[in-house]
């Protein structure tokens, strides 16, 4: 069994994947940052992340799928700071022998990462134009979101489960 | 003995900072700190504790050295 979990500045660049052998299903979803938030044009979203224990609970999510659901291997990629419009900000990799398990924990990390790991966006919206809602930031940074262009990588020091 | 409690989100915006101190009892639970945030900060109210970076239960021992942060309604994805 593997897990990885990776926070990256900025917007996820695109995957390079490989499969493994005793692979028979490959999940992935990738979150993207869509045009409008209530029904206001956007022009990025500002991921705020509380760094360490957004990576442990992201870490404690991928061994907890592996060991309910029986998934071979997990992997997780979540940006902080600023992602435009079209761009990925989340990315899961989930592999399993059978696509029921494989897609049931897919859903499920979903619904627990954004119900318990210390993330938060917020919208940068365009400037409005006449006739449009004009937007703005909800909350400020925190000296404890990390901006700095590091990357946090955690990795589980289990062999792959074949 | 005082207590820093880290804010994000809705929560550090409502407070106007990305810290707090709270004034507690020495040998404080998690309880204790979310009573004396909940009483100056009444808004706060439906955030949780974690201590060392994992969610904490009301009867949780805080000591001096611990990272305490107070989490709301998160939004990843």
């Amino acid at each position: 069994m593997r897990v990885y979990v990776e926070i990256v500045e900025g917007p996820l660049p695109p995957a390079k994947l490989a499969v493994g052998e005793g692979t028979g299903a490959f999940v992935v979803f990738e979150g993207v940052v869509r045009g409008e938030e209530d029904g206001k044009k956007l022009q990025a979203l500002d991921y705020q992340v509380y760094e360490p224990m957004a990576g442990k609970q992201l870490e404690s999510l991928g061994v907890a799928m592996v060991q309910e659901f029986g998934v071979l291997d997990v992997a997780v990629w979540h940006s902080s700071g600023i992602v435009k419009v079209g761009e990925v900000s989340f990315r899961l990799v989930i592999k399993g022998t059978h696509r029921h398990e494989a897609l049931e924990a897919t859903g499920e990390f979903i619904e627990r990462m954004k119900r318990d790991v210390p993330i938060w966006k917020k919208p940068v919206f365009a400037p409005a134009t006449p006739g449009e809602k004009s937007g703005r930031s909800i909350f400020e940074k925190s000296p404890t979101a990390k901006k700095t262009g590091r990357k946090a990588t955690r990795k589980s020091k289990g062999k792959p489960k074949r | 003995m005082k207590v820093k409690v880290l804010l994000f989100g809705a929560e550090q915006k409502s407070v106007g900072r990305s810290s707090v101190d709270v004034e507690v009892a020495d040998a404080p639970r998690a309880r204790d700190v979310l009573k004396a945030l909940f009483e100056k900060w009444p808004q706060l109210k439906r955030a949780r504790l974690a201590v060392n970076h994992a969610f904490v239960a009301g009867d949780e021992m805080i000591g001096a050295k611990d990272e305490v942060a107070l989490i709301g309604m998160v939004s990843g994805g």
